[in-house]
């Protein structure tokens, strides 16, 4: 049986079209969710107004985690136990990542039959920041000119703000990243993790003393003062952090300077939402967030410059490497079905 | 804004045509599909199916013609939400429905009419 054109039904039009949420029953929890972020936040804020920021690894997972039940509350079982086992996977990266970070200046124990222990470079990374400073010393030149003790200007306050976000931007990304797209985060982990492992892997092959250690332990370079890294924050009011900031510290590996991980999370997180950014401006003003960063790092004397170039090359390759796998992984899959439906063409001989 | 391309989600009539080849629309199918695993590759679009849908093709399938899709998991809350659903009585019409509604998804490859008197942008055309 044929349908003339002028029987066939025809498709209701735009207007006439009923929207899915005037047939679909509404999620009833989702104002729970959106009601328990935004509470969140405004608990998130006073904490940090009143308590300080908590920035130890151990309170930034108890925050995180409060955040993502907040966000995942009436979500899917199969989504909690996925949730599960990223978090799982997260903890052991952190985990991972602080023993080795701080084991990194002892060597690598073979079975514990022998030791390989690095040698401390001191004066390499002094060397190559003359080279690419003209001969000067950059982090003395820089504190030289600008810190005057017991007086906290605009640009310290602004340098500190920026070292500390190294402590919560990147993580607070993360969760977000969790709640909103499980796609995206898994892309930001990976490059994320990359960076980590690299990092973790040169704090053990290339142990190096930061220019602060070299000015007070080595004389190699002029007076250093530190720290210095907490004035502008201290300035803003926010002792609570800085406490936190020092318990942390004394689990930390001092020589722990090449690469310079700060420099590297200040690139991961604008690195990652450029391709979203439509205005160029906006991008060069993102961009610009990795250079404060390295120029704080340098003047307070904690990483040489090239410890965060090399952080900066470390983002880079971790991006372009996981660029190129997600290709590569959507050009197979394409590949696999493509090679099922299109028909091969007979060669002609 | 979402920070995923757009979602596409082949419905089950699609996924039947699509991996049937003595079905009716076959040839419909394969060629609307090719063009859709064209813009997967540029990751200008994300191809989903539902997981009930997908069953049929569950083992191996990311080493067949439906390696490049995705999975909406279907959980106990969407079912519960597609039998309540009064204005479309077919269960599985209703599952694609509130997938879509729940997943942001605005385009569907789908040979069911049902789906076109939705706001969706139904391929093919």
């Amino acid at each position: 049986m044929s349908i003339s054109v002028d029987e066939m039904p025809t498709p209701p039009s735009a207007s006439e079209r009923t929207p899915l949420r005037a047939v679909v029953p509404i999620d009833v929890l989702r104002p729970v969710r959106i009601t328990l972020m935004f509470a969140y936040l405004a608990i998130y804020l006073w904490w940090l107004r009143f308590r300080g920021l908590p920035i130890d690894r151990i309170s930034v997972a108890i925050s995180v985690g409060i955040f993502l039940v907040c966000a995942f509350v009436g979500r899917s079982w199969r989504t909690w136990g996925v949730l599960l086992l990223d978090s799982m996977g997260y903890c052991v990266m952190w985990l991972a990542y602080e023993r080795t970070r701080g084991a990194a200046d002892e060597g690598i124990s073979f079975f514990g039959l022998f030791r390989v222990k690095f040698p401390l470079q001191v004066e390499s990374m002094r060397n190559i920041d003359r080279v690419l400073s003209f001969g000067y010393d950059p982090n003395v030149v820089l504190q030289h000119h600008f810190f005057h003790r017991g007086v906290v200007r605009w640009y310290d306050v602004v340098a500190s703000t920026t070292y500390m976000t190294h402590f919560v931007v990147p993580i607070v990304v993360m969760a977000a990243l969790w709640a909103v797209s499980h796609r995206q985060w898994a892309r930001y982990m990976k490059r994320f993790a990359t960076l980590l492992g690299a990092g973790c892997l040169l704090f053990v092959v290339l142990p190096t003393a930061p220019p602060w250690m070299v000015s007070k332990n080595y004389h190699l370079i002029g007076s250093i003062q530190r720290p210095i890294n907490y004035l502008g924050f201290y300035h803003l009011g926010f002792k609570g952090f800085t406490n936190d900031y020092k318990v942390q510290l004394s689990n930390g590996n001092a020589v722990a300077a090449m690469p310079s991980l700060h420099a590297s999370f200040a690139l991961i997180v604008p690195l990652f939402f450029l391709p979203w950014i439509r205005p160029k401006w906006l991008k060069a003003i993102v961009l610009t967030f990795p250079l404060i960063m390295l120029t704080s790092l340098v003047y307070f004397g904690e990483h040489w410059i090239i410890d965060g170039l090399a952080g900066w090359a470390l983002t880079f390759a971790s991006f372009w490497f996981w660029g190129r796998m997600e290709q590569r992984t959507r050009r197979n899959r394409a590949g696999r079905a493509r090679a099922v439906l299109e028909p091969v063409e007979p060669v002609l001989t | 804004m979402s920070l995923d391309p757009p979602k596409v989600l082949l419905e089950q009539s699609f996924l039947l045509a699509l991996t049937n080849p003595l079905a009716a629309r076959h040839d419909i199918a394969v060629t609307a599909y090719l063009e859709l695993v064209d813009q997967y590759e540029r990751e200008a679009v994300l191809l989903v199916a539902v997981s009930d849908h997908l069953r049929p093709w569950q083992p191996g399938r990311r080493h067949g013609v439906l390696a490049p899709v995705d999975v909406l998991h279907v959980g106990h809350q969407h079912r519960r939400v597609a039998r309540r659903m009064v204005a479309e009585p077919d269960f599985d019409v209703a599952l694609s429905l509130t997938m879509c509604e729940r997943e942001r998804v605005q385009r569907v490859a789908t040979f069911d009419d049902r789906f076109r008197s939705y706001a969706l942008d139904c391929m093919p055309d």
